[in-house]
């Protein structure tokens, strides 16, 4: 830039263009300003109040009132706050969900891709159409019948179980991916498992052994996504759970935000930050093969 | 194949001990009156014992699982949904009939002539209740059948004698001291189980034992006689006769009416009531509206503003190094769970304590009470959905804006075409092609934004002079929630939500079907 102003003559043309391009930057640099500051103000508000001394939180202000990690401390010492519990339990259904999940949207895609049977393309439409639909829409009807199963079926179906939280999880959360995975299978060329047909290698031999390799990097976007969505999932299982031993993170940090917020919000900001840990560190490690992943399911053009 | 027959050996008994299983749990359910979750079993059934037993099925082998999940726990829904909104299903009308019926007949009554026990309650090693009656001498007569009995919870009752078999010697009031494989509970336990104790029917049918004071038990009988082929019930102490109605209740002839109430088809009532009654009309069309204006304002918002970033974050102005740093802070909202950020909005716009208000109030004294009111509530929630939103459609704004040809703008502006035109002839209408499905699956997401509309304020504030739980800044979604859930005013009216949540699927059939244009034009493709 000094090097370009140093040079004695200028056309008309290329100052105006120069000023125009100095505007741009000055214009971008106060958008770009704007923008981290909306997006930073209220992660820094939970950071503070997180750090703030226990009793000394004042909502109302953006000024660090010290920095203390006694909210921390406390998440793992209450007894009445088994925080430990419910990111155990987190784990346990989220990772349920995403395995599971992960499996089974595999094997259907594999269906939806390489065979070819009566009623595919319906079947593959009612699966695409059932995903404009969240599952939370339907949340009394699944209220209704997680009850009856229990009733009728087994109490593992029922309310006040991890195993049904996991299978309505599972239900909500296999629509959309099959339709990504489905695709992505679809730009695999098939004479790869023609030639192996031709071999006589069976249905499972082709999907285990030669595509499952290739689809990894799509397999791995559905697990994440499907991960992230069942670890912060709150409102179904509010409706579906109500013994505080089986309660998830999120569960768990909700109940303490309506029950504590002006008392202590403190404890809910250190909690919240422990919470959003997991998938913050996912996104940001796998963050090339996610956007990537993200854009060509989504927008393939 | 042959390297696996031994695997098929194994499939025949597992697949017989899974119908057996599964055969029950179906019965279970239909004869509950549970036809839903019982033709779903049955279809899982069909549907295994299929895949496992006809070699063509391939597809079906490997599409069972996702079958499985999505037809209970997707599609069911769906369905189960428009056959409540049918129906008088709330917190009253709870049971199905053959349910209620089931609950009529396990109650009892005290008939006149019966003898009184005194009683004392024992546990088994597994917690189940057991009693033991001494036949109670207050009336004076020297009973001849005055054995004393062990009646077990819902199980056999047999006469038994302190001191012989596994009772232990009587005490002074004629229990025995112990008894073999059971303890007898402290009267502390027994205070506090008392509840337990007084619901639970001892010895089986026809003679039950019921405990009815705290001191006195006596052999009980069904206060109600069920007509099978009427389903009317007769109160065997008055001979009243209740029949079931049409709106779900068994009701005498003189319109006296026993609990429980029992579920019942009633067509469009639930219809006609929400779009007649004018303290549920009210609510709903208000609730609707903002529901609408929402949607649409909250993506048109983002959109627009991630479009101004994403230009802005590609062109030459910015570093692209810079560029992807601040991509990845923006994306933060993205990847921190929803509920947290949106529950510490909720804090920041608290109306007493929150950051902003008091901020504002300080600096420009503005009261803070606007934060409870309906229009600051509904502005306060557009905002946290953009801040939310933004970063998803900053993400697939910078991805379809990166892959629009480089050499195609530079065509245009050796041709003379102005950045402006540049944007409005190409980028635009190239981005709109990629986009545009996902703004529309974008609005359908934002028309049912429950976490936001639920989390930041509940819905609140409420609306005034309304039947149902309806708020300003309630959306359908979360309308239908309180009502079906919500502890204030009509609370569990799950039909109504039901009728609600069928007329959202409607509202997005539009949607639906664009998508459906939009996986009509994939499929041209392949």
């Amino acid at each position: 830039m000094t090097e370009a102003l140093a040079r004695p003559r200028l056309t008309a043309g290329a100052l105006r263009r120069r000023r125009r391009r100095r505007g741009a930057v000055a214009a971008s640099t106060v958008l770009i300003a704007l923008a981290l500051a909306s997006t930073l103000l209220p992660i820094y508000f939970i950071v503070k109040t997180a750090l703030s001394p226990v009793g000394a939180t004042t909502t109302a202000s953006l000024i660090p009132d010290g920095i203390s990690f006694a909210h921390f401390a406390r998440l793992f010492s209450d007894p009445t706050i088994p925080f430990g519990l419910w990111f155990l339990n987190s784990l346990k259904v989220s990772l349920a969900v995403t395995v599971v999940t992960t499996f089974v949207v595999a094997m259907s895609a594999y269906a939806f891709s390489r065979l070819r049977f009566r009623g595919r393309e319906g079947l593959l439409r009612v699966v695409v159409l059932l995903q404009v639909f969240p599952n939370l829409l339907a949340i009394v009807a699944i209220f209704l019948i997680v009850q009856q199963l229990g009733d009728t079926v087994s109490d593992v179906f029922g309310l006040n179980s991890h195993v049904a939280i996991i299978c309505v999880y599972i239900g909500g959360a296999i629509g959309g991916n099959v339709w990504l995975l489905k695709n992505y299978m679809d730009s695999i060329p098939r004479d790869i498992d023609e030639s192996a047909t031709i071999d006589g290698a069976s249905h499972w031999i082709i999907f285990s052994r030669l595509l499952f390799p290739l689809i990894r990097p799509m397999l791995a976007v559905v697990a994440v996504l499907t991960f992230v969505n069942a670890y912060g999932e709150v409102l179904i299982i509010q409706v579906l759970v109500r013994d505080p031993q089986l309660f998830t993170l999120p569960l768990g940090l909700y109940t303490m935000s309506i029950s504590q917020f002006t008392v202590d919000f403190g404890l809910f900001a250190a909690g919240a930050i422990l919470a959003a840990l997991p998938p913050l560190i996912l996104f940001y490690v796998l963050q090339k093969w996610l956007i990537a992943g993200l854009t060509q399911g989504a927008v393939k053009s | 194949m042959r390297g696996r027959s031994w695997l098929r050996l194994l499939l025949v008994p597992l697949l017989l001990a899974l119908d057996i299983v599964t055969v029950m749990w179906a019965w279970s359910a239909f004869s509950a009156g549970l036809w839903l979750v019982g033709s779903a079993i049955t279809l899982l059934v069909v549907g295994i014992n299929v895949a496992a037993l006809v070699l063509r099925a391939t597809a079906l082998r490997w599409l069972l699982p996702t079958l499985t999940f999505m037809l209970v726990f997707a599609l069911a829904p769906i369905v189960y949904t428009a056959y409540v909104a049918l129906t008088n299903y709330n917190g009253t009308h709870l049971l199905t009939q053959q349910q209620a019926v089931t609950a009529l007949e396990r109650q009892t009554y005290v008939p006149e002539s019966a003898k009184p026990y005194s009683w004392a309650a024992y546990r088994a090693g597994d917690g189940r209740l057991a009693l033991f009656l001494v036949p109670a001498a207050d009336d004076g007569t020297d009973d001849a059948d005055g054995s004393a009995l062990f009646a077990l919870a819902d199980g056999e009752t047999r006469t038994a004698v302190p001191g012989q078999g596994i009772f232990g010697a009587a005490d002074s009031d004629g229990f025995p001291t112990s008894i073999d494989g059971y303890t007898r509970l402290t009267p502390v336990e027994k205070v506090q189980r008392i509840d337990e104790i007084t619901a639970t029917r001892f010895g089986e049918r026809p003679t039950i034992y019921r405990v009815v004071s705290a001191s006195q038990a006596a052999s009980v009988k069904s206060l109600y006689s069920i007509d099978g082929s009427t389903g009317a019930v007769t109160d065997a102490r008055t001979g009243t006769v209740y029949r079931p109605t049409a709106a779900g209740y068994f009701e005498s002839d003189t319109g006296e009416r026993i609990k429980p109430a029992f579920q019942n088809f009633v067509g469009f009532d639930n219809v006609v009531r929400l779009f007649t009654d004018g303290r549920i009309r009210g609510p709903f069309l208000a609730v609707l509206l903002w529901t609408v204006v929402f949607a649409v304002l909250v993506v048109a918002i983002q959109f627009v503003l991630a479009l101004l970033y994403a230009v802005v974050l590609n062109s030459r102005a910015v570093n692209p190094v810079v560029a992807r740093v601040v991509r990845a802070i923006l994306l933060l909202p993205y990847v921190i769970p929803a509920y947290l950020m949106i529950l510490t909005w909720a804090s920041l716009f608290n109306g007493e304590t929150g950051l902003f208000p008091t901020l504002l109030h300080s600096a420009f004294g503005i009261d803070p009470a606007w934060v409870g009111t309906g229009a600051g509530a509904r502005l306060i929630m557009l905002l946290v959905g953009v801040w939310l939103g933004f970063p998803y459609f900053l993400l697939i704004n910078t991805g379809a804006l990166q892959a629009i040809p480089e050499d195609l703008l530079e065509a245009a502006a050796v041709d003379g075409a102005s950045p402006w035109r540049r944007f409005r002839t190409i980028v635009f209408p190239l981005l709109m092609r990629t986009i545009a499905p996902l703004v529309v699956l974008s609005f359908a997401f934002n028309f049912n934004n429950f976490y936001l509309a639920y989390l930041l304020f509940r819905g609140g504030p409420p609306m005034t002079n309304a039947q149902v739980p309806a708020g300003e800044t309630d959306l359908l979604i979360s309308f239908t929630y309180k009502i079906s859930f919500g502890s204030v005013g009509g609370g569990n009216d799950y039909a109504l939500a039901a009728v609600v949540t069928s007329l959202i699927f409607v509202a997005l059939t539009p949607i639906v079907l664009s998508q459906l244009r939009y996986y009509n034009a994939w499929r041209r493709e392949d």
